[in-house]
């Protein structure tokens, strides 16, 4: 339940902030009800034998309300069996266990209350008239339970008195009739349409590497390294469908095609799509590769090509964990390190903060003409311009020349108020068009010559371009450190006291991130969306520090 | 004992869990939240249809298309609206389906129940809606489209040729014109209060068919003339049998009501966060329609305009530039020529009129007109310029309305019509229905008779000026005449984009192009293109040509 003043309705006594002190016609209010029910049925067995063999079952059906009547009921089962090959076979006394498992398993899963028929909003009433109006989100009245099939196998290796420790699991999760809006067409007057997606398929794999190297009477060292990949493709979508959308921020969209050899796509889940920056494409020209300014534009900077292109994906490429604790009789020092390689993620923080010129890190970046070049357009800064050609020109990020202050070559310009200043920046670039043969005719370069257009250093962010707030989500984290000391059996005797532990710990100590530059922690890279879920790989203004605590903690049995 | 006692237990239980979870799953899954469509009554969709469509055209007549046709200029975030600086992603299809969306479903209710007057009108708003998509955009889905719900064959709808659009709309407008020729009692469910356009009225609606149809014949005048003339004909002919708009009184308007933001007029200054560079305060009346209304003495001029807070005058000297207080109420600001001379040096001509001035056309430094230097920020008061009618600040007015169609086009139609010898009559004479019905409009008709004199007919390019100035708030109109006629004959400003005026909107990327690529691809190669492309990177331009100006030599 909800209510809200309707924006600007003011109050009827002043400085009165209540609910009743605003007009009834300006008040707007709603409250909304959603119940669903799951009716199950379930069973499990656990089977083991000799200790040698264990097989797991477990079958469960479910009728869900929240689908169709015909589609209601849904049916899943799942079996795991594990060998311990070390109790089966005799292999020596240094090796402890020695487990190879596997395991199929089914889940079934609903979906969210009444996604099968529509019913009319309320559109607000327009003086005395009402307004009803039928939702642009289709709805499915067909739609099928979500249904995902994991398979699984691993192997456990203990050796020489557990000091040497390996997990290894590989898994394949196919989930098919994912239950998903995806978007229509505008001229279908609809804006999206539920539907069960064909198949979605995560594969991945999961080591973990342990060994004590050093095991004495006062020294022990363990040392734990974990390893995970997993990559999710959307092998088969729906028909009529070509693509689902997560989310649009940024001008970066992240975007799901099935996966389709003949049309490069690789289906890959989590792709980052954006426009770049559009550049001549006439091979034959000198210009081949400068970017094409847009005609006699207010702002005067790149322009965005009108297609997308992939240029990054926000999932990474592994992630390491590294556990490590060193302990000298009763002390023990232990520290827990991450480490994310790969992935890419979009920066809201960063746009806002940059374009708002609020920021010092644009400032940082910014092409500063050699001296004497600056001020004012001059032939030999062209000629230095085309001489840095690949830092200034062929670059996928490129940056303004010039700044604020004379300091940074800053140029003259008197825009849109009639009065000059020398704090121009001016994109590099090429005006002009193409003739009907597809040959490129220069119009006038942006270089830096005579005739180039400067705009004040406050408007030289290029708000269209998406490129430029996409980062490297790289990061080495210290996760955990801390120090333990185990007091002695004896003295916690005589506190009547068994396991007496006293410890200092503190967290999320350390972050090195590959980019930013502005203190942002990749790992924050996640937005709410609205309707509940979270979009991955966009943060918006979610830049607060982590949190350092510092605490001590004791434990004991008694 | 004990294993008999246990299974009683275990009986039981199951028993009991039964009769607690068993309601019915199919009762659950009805949405409590909005409105069974099974139950609701037709007319509570006709409001939304009927605010929606006004909303749309209150925002193209006085938002975009007034900037391009020269009635109003920006002088804040101004790149669009003076100077046409536009891309795939600027103008979206999507709200016109929406209400296209909503209005399939109240034709499908009325159709369902046989309501032919709601049947009428549903085809009237159908028409009027994919009207004005296929005018801005050339060809787009019509048969195909809005047809989702019925399977994933119509996902990507086809876009059907523009051509086929506008007969498919004379066709409805025909239908519902013989649907609505009954008398008022005749029909069913009618529910005056929902209707905000005709309150019910019949004949009222019946008047809009056949007006809006004249309205469409006109537009294929350049490209089907033999058509166009034989619809105007049938249609001017037999009013009893096609009666049309002819009285200001017949105009279809929706007003605002005012109570809240969302229902108000969106230029309002009162629920504005920060009116001093809001929507208000960012629109100036245009040089080109002040020079043009001066130059007739046009009455209008100060129901649509304020006079200039703070008029410049040119004294001799040298070096002089100050604000003189005439009386409590009145200031001058008196400047020398040498002032002048160096603001003009910028390109901006000052205008000294004691109560008018327009701002320059497509102008880069257009927030500094007329020597405004101390407001100089974006979109902020210009005490040098015409603001707008201290009306467009209130949430509601008489005459501040959303307006579908008039008598005083109509009138300027059947003008043109007789001046092309398609009907009998005088053109002066509807000329002067036209001119006299807009003034009425505006309230202002008492100054009929002295204005005629100023403003007579002569020929074409007096009927459509006087329809470019009638359509006031309504400039898409205006565009249309101007993309058919090269009428009036409008120049671009020094800070435009392309040295001419753009003929049509670009189809979207996203919201279109990117869904249903391979349609829209098509549809895009059919447009012409022209040598003002610039740097647009396919025909998918605003300087196209669509299908109804292919061969026509028109507007350039």
């Amino acid at each position: 339940m909800s209510n809200s003043s309707k924006p600007g309705s003011g109050l009827i006594i002043p400085y009165l902030y209540t609910i009743q002190n605003i007009e009834n016609t300006s008040l707007s209010y709603s409250n909304a009800r959603y119940e669903r029910a799951i009716n199950s049925v379930y069973a499990m067995a656990n089977l083991g034998w000799r200790d040698r063999v264990y097989l797991d079952l477990t079958a469960r059906n479910d009728w869900a309300s929240t689908l169709p009547a015909e589609n209601r009921s849904y049916f899943y089962p799942s079996a795991s069996l594990s060998f311990l090959l070390n109790n089966m076979i005799d292999m020596g006394k240094n090796v402890n266990l020695l487990k190879i498992r596997g395991s199929i398993a089914q889940v079934g899963n609903d979906t969210s209350p009444y996604s099968l028929y529509a019913t009319y909003y309320d559109g607000g009433q327009w003086g005395d008239a009402i307004r009803l109006g039928k939702p642009g989100d289709l709805l499915n009245p067909v739609l099928l339970p979500e249904e995902s099939s994991s398979y699984e196998v691993g192997m456990d290796i203990k050796m020489f008195n557990n000091r040497l420790r390996f997990e290894g699991t590989y898994y394949r999760a196919d989930n098919r009739n994912q239950i998903l809006s995806v978007p229509l067409a505008g001229s279908t007057g609809f804006n999206s349409i539920k539907i069960n997606a064909g198949l979605l398929q995560s594969r991945g794999v999961e080591l973990m590497l342990g060994f004590t190297p050093i095991e004495t009477k006062d020294w022990t060292w363990n040392l734990d390294v974990n390893f995970t990949k997993n990559q999710t493709w959307l092998l088969e979508l729906s028909e009529g469908t070509d693509f689902v959308q997560f989310w649009d921020e940024a001008r970066v969209k992240n975007i799901a095609y099935a996966k389709d050899k003949s049309l490069g796509r690789d289906g890959l889940i989590g792709n980052l799509y954006t426009r770049k920056i559009l550049r001549v494409t006439d091979k034959n020209s000198k210009y081949y590769g400068y970017p094409l300014l847009p005609e006699n534009s207010e702002d005067a900077e790149w322009q965005a090509e009108d297609d997308y292109s992939k240029v990054g994906n926000y999932n990474p490429n592994f992630i390491m964990g590294l556990q490590t604790s060193i302990t000298y009789k009763n002390f023990t020092l232990s520290m827990t390190f991450d480490w994310r390689s790969g992935g890419q993620y979009v920066s809201q923080t960063w746009r806002y903060l940059t374009e708002g010129v609020v920021s010092n890190t644009w400032l940082n970046q910014l092409i500063i003409p050699p001296d004497g070049l600056g001020g004012q357009p001059n032939e030999a800064l062209r000629d230095w311009v085309v001489a840095n050609a690949d830092r200034l020109i062929y670059t996928n990020n490129p940056r303004p020349v010039g700044g604020p202050t004379p300091d940074f070559g800053g140029f003259y310009n008197d825009f849109y108020t009639g009065v000059g200043a020398y704090d121009g920046t001016f994109a590099p670039g090429v005006y002009g068009r193409y003739d009907d043969n597809g040959n490129f005719i220069l119009v006038k370069e942006n270089l830096g010559n005579e005739g180039t257009e400067f705009r004040p250093y406050a408007m030289s962010y290029p708000w269209g371009i998406g490129e430029a707030n996409l980062f490297d989500a790289d990061y080495v984290k210290l996760r955990e450190i801390a120090l333990n000391y185990k007091v002695p059996a004896k003295t916690a005797q005589k506190l009547k006291l068994q396991d007496l532990n006293i410890s200092v710990y503190s967290r999320n100590i350390m972050l090195w991130a590959k980019s930013a530059g502005m203190g942002i922690d990749p790992e924050r890279a996640y937005q709410s969306g609205s309707g509940g879920g979270f979009k991955q790989g966009v943060e918006r203004f979610n830049a607060e520090p982590w949190v350092i605590p510092v605490g001590f903690k004791l434990s004991f049995t008694f | 004992m004990h294993t008999l006692k246990n299974s009683l237990i275990i009986i039981l239980t199951l028993a009991l869990g039964c009769v607690v979870s068993c309601r019915d799953l199919n009762e659950l899954n009805i949405n409590p939240n909005g409105v069974d469509p099974a139950i609701a009554d037709v007319n509570f969709l006709l409001t939304t249809v009927q605010t929606n469509v006004g909303q749309t055209v209150y925002d193209i007549g006085f938002g975009t298309f007034s900037g391009i046709m020269q009635h109003t200029q920006q002088t804040g975030w101004f790149s669009g609206y003076n100077n046409y600086e536009w891309t795939p992603l600027s103008h979206s299809w999507n709200g016109y389906y929406s209400i296209l969306m909503n209005n399939e479903e109240y034709f499908r209710k009325a159709t369902q129940h046989s309501y032919e007057f709601h049947e009428g009108v549903a085809r009237i708003m159908r028409a009027y809606v994919f009207g004005l998509i296929t005018d801005i955009w050339g060809d787009a889905p019509y048969k195909d489209a809005l047809k989702a719900e019925q399977g994933s064959s119509h996902f990507m709808p086809a876009f059907d040729p523009q051509q086929d659009i506008y007969h498919g709309i004379l066709a409805d407008l025909d239908t519902a014109n013989m649907l609505l020729s009954k008398t008022a009692s005749e029909y069913r469910n009618i529910v005056p209060k929902q209707d905000v356009v005709y309150k019910g009225n019949v004949s009222k609606w019946q008047k809009f068919a056949n007006s809006l149809a004249l309205r469409y014949y006109m537009r294929l005048q350049a490209k089907e003339p033999a058509f166009a003339e034989e619809g105007i004909r049938r249609i001017a002919g037999d009013p009893a049998k096609y009666p049309l708009i002819r009285v200001a009184g017949d105009d279809a308007n929706i007003s605002f009501p005012g109570t809240s933001s969302n229902v108000s007029n969106p230029l309002n200054t009162v629920y504005d966060a920060k009116p001093e560079n809001g929507a208000y305060m960012r629109v100036k009346m245009g040089k080109t329609l002040v020079d043009v209304l001066k130059g007739h003495g046009d009455p209008r001029l100060g129901v649509w305009a304020n006079k200039i807070q703070i008029p410049l005058k040119l004294v001799s000297g040298t070096g002089i530039d100050r604000t003189v207080e005439i009386d409590s109420e009145h200031k001058i600001r008196e400047v020398s020529q040498d002032k002048v001379t160096a603001f003009e040096a910028n390109g901006m001509k000052v205008d000294f009129d004691p109560e008018y001035a327009g701002v320059t056309i497509s102008h880069p430094l257009v927030q500094i007109f007329n020597m405004n230097i101390a407001n100089a920020s974006q979109g902020t008061v210009n005490p040098h310029a015409s603001h707008l009618n201290n009306r467009y600040r209130k949430t509601t007015d008489p005459l501040v309305l959303m307006r579908l169609i008039s008598a005083a086009e109509v009138n300027l139609i059947l003008a043109e019509a007789a001046y092309r010898g398609w009907i009998s009559g005088n053109p002066a004479e509807y000329y002067a229905d036209g001119v006299k019905e807009s003034l009425r409009a505006w309230g202002v008709e008492a100054e009929f008779d002295g204005y005629i004199k100023n403003a007579p007919y002569d020929g074409l390019e007096s009927i459509i000026e006087q329809k470019w100035i009638a359509h006031w708030t309504t400039a898409h109109e205006a565009w249309f005449d101007w993309r058919r006629t090269g009428l009036p004959a409008l120049q671009t400003g020094p800070a435009a984009v392309r040295p001419v005026l753009p003929v049509r909107w670009y189809y979207h990327t996203d919201d279109e192009i990117n869904k249903n690529r391979a349609n829209a691809e098509a549809a895009i190669e059919k447009l012409e293109a022209t040598p003002y492309q610039g740097t647009d990177q396919s025909k998918n331009s605003a300087w196209s040509k669509i299908w109804l100006l292919q061969g026509t030599g028109k507007p350039w």
